[in-house]
């Protein structure tokens, strides 16, 4: 497959070419957050301009502190985008690492690592982050521990079935036979071929962190004012649903925006890594 | 087969135990007591505090009052709310019949609405249908619950004035609709995406190619081959779905102010009635154990031949 | 505003016609038909036993299936006898005799007798865990010795006939303000033997309403009371109250007509308050809760008198109500509230002076201002939420204010343990002057409720002699000064004291603004129209 026909095939994912620009523009927004917010999202607060419709000065309006809500949305990027990576470092160095353990040691680690995931699997996510977010309280920070903790047993189950496979593969074979070290198996052998499947379910563990914000922020555990996190801002505006619809409907587009191009991105990633896609690809009628 | 029962049912008690250890830890490290909470506002006698704080064994350590609860638990005694001051067990089955019903009728939506769309952009895969359905079954997950919640109130209950905005109603159908909806539409957007991946790697799978040597029309393939071996899958997903949206209750049954298990851990929590919200979060995990206990049986049940590690 | 000045009418006609007013208000009530009301608060009711809770979302029903020995009266601003009336006054003014009202009945058919009263107060003092509201009972002599197992009986508390019974009180107050409580209401004894912990899943009383159904979660429904022993109430068949806490759902279900009456929410407020139509409808009252910012005295800039009165020049406090609250609030003034018996009329806040703020600053030495922190929960009303806003106004006098959200119950550890700089909450201050101003009295102690240990002799002396004193003139005016004082310390931050506002549908008469808390509204006196869709055939 030559240059030119792998970037067809790439443009071909639609949704992966969908997804990926715009979560590079909701990036780039949150890396240039200063440049684009014309006012500062915390202490440009005014009362007595108070829940103003947009205009042209404030093209989202005002909030009920007299904030600008555009330039509370653009650094609200920020926020969202850190909980999405945030967390899903943590969630993915937790099952990436338990995975590898419990795939490669076998036996009696991998029988208390599965069951502590069979354990995880069984808490529903909402309501186990739920409860770390009641013992730790609301916060930012505690937001990432309660949403980085919780979710990892699937990049754990895929990691230990992975490795699994790839224990007869040939060259680990090979790597053990040259007396490589277990560490250096497991991280410079059985770690690349792990890394498109994670990379898959961190994109759409990624999107379900920042919807996980918002709920917890309905719930009233979620980051803490005046951090302007769009889960926050929906939920304290939802008493003005109708008498100033713009406090909600920012935030919420930019939720939505967000959590459906990391899921379509995360989509085409895993239409373009998984194996049995190719074999189908290759059964498929040529376009 | 029996043998398998037996052995999923024994995997079944270490689980349940390590998840008891975890729930009750995890709440008892919860800061603040119910004793205040059920004192009402912040006036409070101080007396009265300490009283409430011996009655319900607050002073003792954590690690006691866990052999304890894990004690009566194996007896079947829940223990006894701090603020309604009755059994715990009473006040939370009470409440499940509530969730189980919403959560069967999301299930429903989802499987209904999330399964042709699954079918259909599989087998159009990769064209602008693909696309579009892709992007609206997304859009279905990537909508916070409880703004959609508000919304369907606002459209159906205040616009047309069809359907009533909240509560149980004494059990009535057009009581349940509106939360169904909510729970349902991010589900059945799920269940579309995981049924369009089973029906792609079906549709690769080799009896199918086979069957399409054959000459078989495309249709006969689609309905036969790939409608059974799907299913399977499909099940096993529900049954996973299943637990996150016992999960998801929470935000739904708060919106909807229904009388389910879900509304009530978020208030016990927030109430530090400790014993309610673990009997809450037990119960919740429970019934997801139960059915993918019973769905795994039932896998082994239709398809002997899948070998269990 | 048209609202009060009903309201105010109302109350001069009655006590013109000495009641003929209410006569033909009863004449004119239609009966019968289904009320739809809410409970708003916290979520699932807890418990119907009163005496089992004192969370306002259950009281809020069981003061319809119960009733107390006095009940609030809104016409007279104070609690007046309900269940029995005095008879005699000792002249100590410790020992009150009273008369039970004939043809009390409890909903299981037997009449109340004194018996029921003594009971039900022992019971309060010795269940086990004791009542939330058992404080109120302590105010009898012996109370305390019972609820410590070392008494048999309530020394205070005497039955003379059926009907006549005495109470011997340990300080001298107006036992009205304790008993009208509807945590301290009357049960059946027979009934409460019978279920044991599970009386409030099917509770037995003696007001206007039946215990129907109960959906935990959902609703409760009660049903009239055909025996109630106010004549001809009350006027509904069925009352429904329905679990509510999302302030969107009941503005929807309210506005699609699901509901007859709801609470409002600050944020619902200008759009019904500037509605000609759900303007026409609305019962605003400024309830006797007074919000405020605990400044602890031990965090050292907070120490200063100055500083502290420089916080409440440099704020704006009309603009937080009127912006933030959007008007639903009443802007602050002393401690008490303006339907308080001890609010002067006369006094006035500090108001908006950042000019002398930055003087005072200056002068305690603070001209560069300092760091406050202040704590709070999520509340939109008095949370964090509020003190996010300060920050505005406080930045002018170098002030830099920061916040942190906590949980109510830490919240309160953290104030008890003085671990904070800034508090902000929300205080009972009424109904009886009095009581709420000894709050800051400074013998309270900081755990009972004088969180900031405000100590000031003079405010002691006058709040001790207008205890002892009987002329109920010179008594006002001695906590009006006592109150001029505290607010003059500024201990407190006080912002405002909450406008509590329901919004009711045109075919709903009789609801009332009741200043203790909004939501305790009698149904034996509230009747619908004909035009409501479920009026009574």
């Amino acid at each position: 497959m030559n240059m030119h026909q792998r970037i067809l095939r790439l443009l071909r994912q639609k949704n992966l070419v969908i997804g990926g620009s715009f979560v590079a523009i909701i990036v780039l927004m949150a890396i240039f957050a200063p440049l684009i917010a014309p006012f500062d999202p915390v202490s440009d607060a005014d009362l007595m301009r108070s829940e103003m419709r947009p205009d042209g000065t404030f093209i989202f309006g005002t909030d009920t502190h007299g904030r600008d809500v555009f330039s509370r949305v653009v650094y609200g990027a920020r926020i969202s985008l850190s909980v999405g990576l945030i967390t899903q470092i943590i969630n993915t160095f937790i099952g990436v690492s338990l995975g590898l353990l419990a795939g490669y040691w076998g036996g009696k680690t991998d029988d208390m690592i599965m069951g502590l995931t069979n354990i995880m699997l069984s808490i529903p996510v909402v309501v186990f982050a739920l409860a770390i977010m009641a013992s730790l309280g609301p916060g930012l920070i505690n937001l990432y521990i309660a949403l980085g903790l919780t979710n990892w047993s699937y990049s754990c189950r895929i990691t230990r079935a992975q490795v699994l496979s790839a224990k007869k593969a040939d060259y680990v074979k090979a790597a053990h036979s040259l007396g490589y070290g277990h560490i250096r198996i497991m991280f410079g052998q059985i770690m690349p071929n792990i890394l498109g499947p994670v990379l898959v379910i961190t994109t759409l563990g990624a999107a379900e962190a920042i919807l996980l914000e918002a709920a917890l922020s309905f719930l009233g555990l979620g980051a803490q004012p005046p951090t302007p996190s769009w889960g926050g801002m929906l939920s304290s505006a939802r008493n003005q649903f109708f008498t100033a619809p713009w406090l909600s409907i920012f935030p919420g587009l930019a939720i939505f925006v967000t959590v459906l191009a990391l899921n379509l991105f995360g989509d085409g990633l895993r239409d373009i890594l998984d194996p049995r896609n190719k074999a189908k690809n290759v059964g498929s009628k040529p376009k | 087969m029996h043998r398998f029962i037996l052995k999923r049912l024994l995997q079944f008690i270490p689980t349940v135990i390590g998840v008891t250890l975890i729930i009750f830890l995890l709440l008892n490290l919860v800061p603040g007591n119910a004793a205040l909470s059920s004192a009402g506002r912040l006036e409070l006698d101080p007396e009265v505090v300490a009283q409430l704080r011996k009655d319900f064994e607050l002073d003792k350590p954590v690690i006691v009052r866990y052999v304890n609860y894990l004690g009566r638990l194996a007896q079947g005694d829940m223990g006894k709310s701090m603020l309604r001051r009755y059994d715990v067990s009473e006040v939370v089955f009470g409440r499940l019949g509530a969730t189980l019903k919403l959560a069967c009728a999301a299930l429903a939506i989802a499987l209904i609405v999330g399964i042709p769309i699954g079918f259909i952009s599989a087998l159009k895969q990769g064209t602008w249908l693909d696309i579009g359905l892709a992007v609206v079954s997304v859009a279905g997950v990537s909508i916070p619950q409880f703004w959609l919640g508000i919304l369907l109130m606002y459209v159906f209950s205040y616009m047309f004035n069809i359907l009533p905005t909240s509560g149980y109603g004494g059990g009535a159908f057009s009581n349940l609709i509106l939360p169904a909806l909510t729970l349902g539409v991010g589900y059945a957007a799920l269940l579309a995406r995981i049924t369009r991946a089973a029906v792609i790697e079906v549709l690769a799978a080799d009896y199918v190619r086979t069957a399409r040597a054959k000459g078989l029309s495309a249709l006969a393939i689609n309905l036969r081959h790939v409608m059974r071996n799907s299913f399977v899958l499909i099940l096993t997903t529900s049954a996973l779905l299943f637990g996150s949206l016992m999960g998801q209750t929470v935000v739904v049954e708060r919106v909807f102010s229904w009388p389910g298990v879900g509304s009530l851990l978020v208030e016990s929590i927030f109430q530090r009635d400790i014993p309610v919200a673990q009997g809450c979060l037990l119960l919740i995990i429970m019934v997801f154990l139960i059915v993918n206990l019973v769905v795994d049986i039932l896998y082994r049940v239709i398809n002997p031949r899948i070998d269990f590690k | 505003m048209k609202i009060k000045k009903v309201l105010t009418l109302l109350t001069a006609l009655t006590c013109a016609a000495g009641g003929i007013a209410f006569q033909s208000h009863a004449e004119t009530a239609q009966k019968g038909g289904t009320f739809n009301f809410v409970a708003p608060y916290d979520g699932s009711i807890l418990s119907l036993d009163p005496h089992m809770t004192s969370k306002e979302q259950d009281l809020l029903v069981t003061s319809n299936i119960f009733r107390s020995l006095y009940q609030w009266s809104v016409e007279e601003n104070r609690p007046i006898g309900e269940l029995a009336n005095v008879s005699t006054i000792s002249d100590d003014g410790l020992t009150y005799t009273y008369k039970l009202n004939s043809n009390i009945m409890f909903h299981n058919g037997r009449a109340m007798t004194s018996d029921d009263i003594i009971w039900s107060w022992q019971r309060m003092l010795s269940m086990k865990p004791v009542s939330p509201n058992a404080g109120h009972i302590e105010i009898i002599e012996g109370a305390e010795a019972y609820k410590a197992g070392d008494a048999k009986a309530i020394s205070g508390l005497n039955r003379i006939s059926d009907s006549e019974f005495s109470i011997k009180l340990t300080k001298r107050v107006d036992p009205g303000y304790y008993f009208y409580l509807p945590g301290t209401a009357i049960v059946p004894h027979e009934a409460v033997e019978a279920a044991g912990d599970k009386f409030g899943l099917a509770p037995i009383g003696s007001g206007p309403f039946k215990f129907g159904e109960w959906v935990n979660g959902s609703h409760v429904t009660l049903t009239k009371f055909d025996n109630y022993y106010e004549k001809g109430k009350p006027y509904l068949d069925t009352l429904n109250f329905r679990i509510m806490q999302e302030g969107a759902a009941r503005d929807i279900s309210f506005k699609s007509g699901e509901l007859d009456s709801i609470l409002i929410e600050a944020a619902q407020y200008p759009q019904y308050a500037n509605d000609p139509k759900l303007s026409k409808n609305l019962i605003e009252v400024a309830e006797m809760y007074t919000r405020l910012i605990n400044l602890n005295p031990k965090y050292k800039p907070l120490a200063d008198r100055r500083v502290r009165q420089a916080i409440s020049l440099a704020i704006n406090e009309d603009a937080i109500n009127s912006r933030f609250l959007k008007g639903k609030a009443v802007n602050p003034i002393g401690w008490l509230p303006p339907t308080s018996e001890g609010f002067d009329p006369n006094a006035k806040g500090f108001g908006y002076d950042v000019e002398k703020a930055r003087k005072l600053m200056a002068e305690a030495g603070y001209a560069d201002g300092f760091d406050l922190e202040v704590l709070g929960t999520g509340n939109e009303s008095y949370g964090v939420g509020v003190v996010e806003v300060l920050g505005q106004f406080l930045d002018d006098i170098n002030i830099k204010v920061t916040t942190q959200q906590l949980e109510g119950g830490i919240l309160y550890d953290r104030l008890v343990a003085d671990d904070y700089q800034g508090l902000i909450w929300s205080f009972g201050s009424g109904p009886d002057p009095l009581k709420a101003l000894n709050r800051w009295h400074s013998k309270t102690a900081n755990t009972s409720g004088n969180y900031v240990h405000y100590s000031n002799a003079e405010y002691d002396a006058l709040l001790d002699k207008a205890g002892n004193t009987n002329d109920q003139a010179a008594r006002v005016d001695l906590l009006r000064r006592a109150d001029r004082i505290f607010q003059d310390d500024a201990s407190v931050w006080i912002f405002n004291y909450n406008k509590a506002v329901l919004a009711s549908q045109p075919w709903v008469h009789g609801m009332k603004g009741v200043a203790i808390e909004i939501m305790y509204q009698d149904f034996a006196d509230i009747w619908i129209d004909s035009t409501s869709p479920r009026a009574g055939k």
